[in-house]
C-alpha cells in the first residue's frame, strides 16, 4: 500500500510550486503593467486563479476521484490522447526547465558574475533526478523542508519598515503604468501563480478524504499572501519609479539588509530560493513523467526519470541570456494559462457527456 | 550503489564549486573609496580610488581622467598589479562643480553593479574630492574608516541627513522629492561636514549651512539624541540635549489653490547650556523659556523653507503630499510641479518642550 497524500502536504507543495524565480522580480512586473497601486491587479488575479482552482475541484467532484487519465481516456481515443499527451508532456519539461534556468541567470547576474550557467543546471537536473526517482509522497514531504527553508524571510521584511513610507502607495489607482493597461498585462502578473494546475494530477495520490482542493486552496493563499507582503512592501520602500526600474526588486531588498556583523547578505539567502524554484521544475517534470507512463508504462525504473532530467539539461541549454530565458518563461506560462483554464473545461465536457451516456445505457437497460 | 555515486557527487560539488568565480583576497584590490571630480573644459571626469593595504599601514592611491567610471577601472587595473574589485567599496564622493553639472551620468553605474552595496555613503566635497580621499588623515588608521565613522556619528548627531546610494536614488527617481546629500571639507588634519547639500534633479543646486543642518534633520526625518542649539533673544544661546523630535508634514485642501502646508514640529530636550536670565527652577519660566525657543525654532524652519522655495528645489518631499491630495493622476501630470510647491503656502508649527533642565538647580 503506497502512502497517500495528506492534505497539509498538499498546502506546501503547491506552495513551492506556485512560488519560484518570479518572486525575484514580481513588484517590478506588478508596478510595470499597472503602476500604482498595483497590487489591487495582484489580488485580483489571485482570486481569479481561486476561480480556476474552483474548476478543478469539480472536476474533482463530479468524477468523484477518478484520474484526468481515466476520464480523458473513456471518451476520447487513444490515437488523438496520446500525441497530446506527449507535446504536453515535452512542453511541460520545457516550461520547467526555462524556470529552472531563469534562476540561474538570476543567481549569475548577483552571485556568480563569470560562472557557467550550465554547471549549476547540472546539479540543479540532477537534484532534479534523484526527486523525480522518488514517489510523488516523498516530493511532497521534500516540499515541507523546502518551505521552512524560506518562509522564514518573510519576517525579514519587518526590517524595512522604518523606510516604508505611506506617501509613495498614491491615492491613484493603476496610474503611471509602464505599458498600456491590457490583457497582456493581466496575463503578466497571472503568470506567477502557475502550477498550482498540476494539482489535478495529484487527484489519485491523495487521501480519499476530499480535501485535496483545501489543500490547494490554503498553499495557494499561502504563495498570494508571501507574494502580496513583498509586493507591498516594495511599494512603500522604492517608490513607483524606481521599482519600475529595478530588475530584481527583491534581490535589492535583500542587499539593503545590513547586520554590524555581516552585510551583502543577499548573497547567502539567494541559494536557499534554488530548493522553491526546483520543486516547480520537479513537479512539472513530474507531471510530464506521469503523461509519458500513460502512453508507455513499460520503462525500467529510473530510466525515464534520467531521460527527463537530460531533456530538461537540453531545454534549459537553449536561452543564453536573461532576456532569453525571460522571453522564454513568459511565452511559455501564456500557453501554460490557456492549458490551465482549457483543461478544467475539456474535462467537464467530458464528464457532463460521460454522464448523459451513462444515463442512456441505464435507461436503454431499464426499457 | 546509486547511493555511493551520490554521495560522491555531492562531495565532489561542495568540493569543486570554490573552482568557479574565484576571489583570492591576495590578487584583488579592494577599492574604498572613490572620488569623482570634473576636469576644466571637457565632459571628462578625473577618477581617484583610494585601496587600503592588506596591513592597513599605508594605502594605493589611483588617479585617472576618463570619460566614464568603469572606463577608470580598466587603468586602475592596467596600473596595479591586482584586480580592481568594488565589493568593498564604502563611500562615493562629488567635488561640488562636478555635482553643479549633474551626477546621475556618474551613479548609474554604482546603482547597476551588483556588487556594490546599496547602502554605499554619498557626499558632495567642497574643493577637491580626489585630493580628499588621498591624504591620510593622522592618528586615525584609514582614510576609509575614519570617513566612514565620521558619517555615521554625524548622521546619528543629526548633522547630516540619512543618506545612501539607496535613498538617493529613490529620491532622485521618483516624483514630488528631490535627494540630498551630505557636504565635506577638508582641512589641514582632518575632515569635517558643513552643511547638506540639496540637488534639483540631478544638480547641486544649494545648500543648508551647518549651523542649520540639525534643523535640516529635524524636518526630514524623526531624530533622536541629537543636540540642538538655538539663539534666542540678544545673542543669549541655548542647548536642548538628547533631542527627541517628531515631524509631520500635511498638506490641506483639495483643489492648488487651496493647498497650504502645515509643517509640525515636536521637540522634546534636555537642556545643557542657557546663558539667560531666568530660574529655570520654576515651571512658569520653563514655559516661558519653551514659548521662546518654539518661536525661535518656528523662525528657523521657516527660513529653510522659505529658501527650499525660492530656489524651486522639494527636498522634503511636499511634492508627494500633493500629488496625493490631488483629484486624478493626470491633474498632477500636467501641473507645473516645481512652481506648485515653491508657491504652496507653509504654516510652521513648533513645539519645543523641556523634559528637564540638568543637574544645576540654581545659578
Amino acid at each position: 500500500m503506497k502512502e497517500k497524500l495528506n492534505y497539509i502536504h498538499i498546502v506546501f507543495l503547491l506552495y513551492v510550486v506556485q512560488s519560484n524565480v518570479f518572486l525575484f522580480s514580481v513588484p517590478r512586473i506588478v508596478a510595470e503593467n499597472f503602476g500604482t497601486n498595483g497590487w489591487i491587479a495582484f489580488l485580483l488575479c489571485s482570486a481569479a486563479v481561486l476561480l480556476n482552482i474552483f474548476l478543478y475541484a469539480l472536476v474533482y467532484k463530479l468524477g468523484k476521484g477518478r484520474s484526468v487519465f481515466d476520464i480523458l481516456e473513456s471518451s476520447l481515443p487513444k490515437a488523438i490522447v496520446y500525441p497530446i499527451y506527449l507535446a504536453v508532456a515535452l512542453f511541460w519539461i520545457a516550461l520547467g526547465s526555462f524556470v529552472g534556468k531563469q534562476y540561474m541567470n538570476v543567481l549569475q547576474t548577483v552571485t556568480f558574475p563569470t560562472t557557467n550557467t550550465m554547471l549549476i543546471y547540472l546539479l540543479y537536473a540532477y537534484m532534479l533526478y534523484l526527486l523525480l526517482t522518488k514517489s510523488i509522497y516523498v516530493i511532497g514531504k521534500a516540499s515541507i523542508l523546502f518551505f521552512l527553508a524560506t518562509i522564514w524571510m518573510v519576517a525579514l521584511l519587518v526590517y524595512f519598515l522604518p523606510y516604508w513610507d505611506i506617501h509613495n502607495l498614491t491615492p491613484f489607482l493603476f496610474q503611471n503604468a509602464a505599458n498600456p493597461v491590457s490583457l497582456k498585462n493581466w496575463l503578466e502578473v497571472y503568470s506567477g501563480f502557475i502550477g498550482y494546475e498540476l494539482a489535478v494530477l495529484l487527484i489519485p495520490y491523495a487521501e480519499a478524504d476530499n480535501k485535496l482542493f483545501k489543500g490547494v486552496y490554503w498553499g495557494h493563499l499561502l504563495v498570494t499572501f508571501v507574494y502580496f507582503s513583498v509586493i507591498l512592501v516594495s511599494y512603500g520602500f522604492f517608490g513607483l519609479r524606481y521599482l519600475q526600474a529595478a530588475q530584481f526588486p527583491l534581490v535589492d531588498l535583500l542587499a539593503f539588509i545590513e547586520f554590524p556583523f555581516i552585510n551583502r547578505i543577499e548573497n547567502l539567502l539567494l541559494p536557499f530560493f534554488l530548493y522553491k524554484n526546483l520543486m516547480t521544475t520537479v513537479m512539472y517534470c513530474w507531471a510530464a513523467m506521469m503523461m509519458i507512463k500513460r502512453i508507455a508504462p513499460v520503462f525500467k525504473p529510473k530510466v525515464l526519470e534520467g531521460g527527463i532530467a537530460l531533456a530538461s539539461i537540453g531545454f534549459a541549454s537553449y536561452p543564453k541570456l536573461l532576456r532569453d530565458s525571460q522571453l522564454l518563461v513568459r511565452q511559455s506560462i501564456y500557453v501554460e494559462i490557456m492549458l490551465a483554464f482549457a483543461f478544467p473545461l475539456l474535462l467537464m465536457m467530458l464528464l457532463y457527456w460521460q454522464n448523459i451516456r451513462r444515463r442512456g445505457q441505464i435507461h436503454e437497460f431499464e426499457n | 550503489m546509486s547511493l555511493k555515486i551520490s554521495k560522491v557527487f555531492l562531495v565532489l560539488t561542495l568540493l569543486l564549486a570554490g573552482c568557479s568565480d574565484r576571489k583570492i583576497i591576495e590578487e584583488l584590490g579592494f577599492t574604498r573609496l572613490t572620488a569623482f571630480d570634473s576636469v576644466e573644459d571637457s565632459d571628462n571626469i578625473r577618477v581617484t580610488i583610494n585601496i587600503p593595504k592588506a596591513d592597513q599601514k599605508g594605502r594605493f592611491i589611483l588617479s585617472t581622467v576618463a570619460k566614464t567610471s568603469k572606463e577608470a577601472k580598466t587603468t586602475f587595473s592596467r596600473q596595479n598589479n591586482r584586480k580592481v574589485v568594488s565589493g568593498q567599496l564604502r563611500m562615493a564622493l562629488f567635488s561640488e562643480s562636478l555635482a553643479r553639472k549633474g551626477i546621475w551620468r556618474h551613479m548609474d553605474t554604482l546603482i547597476r553593479d551588483p556588487a556594490i552595496s546599496k547602502k554605499l555613503f554619498l557626499a558632495i566635497v567642497e574643493g577637491d574630492a580626489g585630493s580628499l580621499i588621498g591624504k591620510e588623515y593622522k592618528p586615525y588608521p584609514t582614510t576609509s574608516d575614519y570617513l566612514t565613522r565620521l558619517m555615521e556619528t554625524d548622521e546619528d548627531a543629526g548633522l547630516i541627513p540619512d543618506i545612501n546610494l539607496f535613498t538617493f536614488t529613490r529620491d532622485y527617481m521618483n516624483d514630488g522629492i528631490d535627494p540630498v546629500m551630505p557636504i565635506l571639507k577638508q582641512s589641514a588634519k582632518s575632515v569635517m561636514t558643513t552643511g547638506v547639500a540639496l540637488f534639483q534633479d540631478d544638480r547641486y543646486v544649494g545648500r543648508v549651512e551647518h549651523k542649520k543642518s540639525v534643523i535640516f534633520s529635524l524636518l526630514q526625518r524623526n531624530v533622536k539624541g541629537v543636540d540642538l542649539s538655538m539663539p534666542i533673544a540678544d545673542g543669549q544661546q541655548v542647548m536642548l540635549g538628547n533631542v527627541i523630535s517628531h515631524r509631520k508634514l500635511k498638506v490641506t485642501g483639495r483643489s492648488v489653490e487651496q493647498m497650504k502646508l502645515i509643517i509640525h514640529v515636536e521637540v522634546y530636550g534636555s537642556i545643557q547650556e542657557y546663558t539667560g536670565q531666568l530660574d529655570l527652577n520654576k515651571g512658569a519660566n520653563q514655559v516661558q523659556l519653551e514659548n521662546v525657543m518654539s518661536e525661535s525654532l518656528k523662525k528657523l524652519v521657516t527660513e529653510l523653507v522659505d529658501m527650499f522655495q525660492k530656489k524651486k528645489i522639494d527636498p522634503l518631499g511636499i511634492g508627494k503630499l500633493i500629488r496625493n491630495r490631488m483629484g486624478s493622476y493626470a491633474e498632477w501630470e500636467a501641473l507645473d510641479q516645481r512652481k506648485t510647491v515653491s508657491e504652496i503656502p507653509v504654516e510652521v508649527v513648533a513645539e519645543v518642550r523641556i523634559k528637564d533642565y540638568g543637574l544645576l538647580q540654581e545659578e
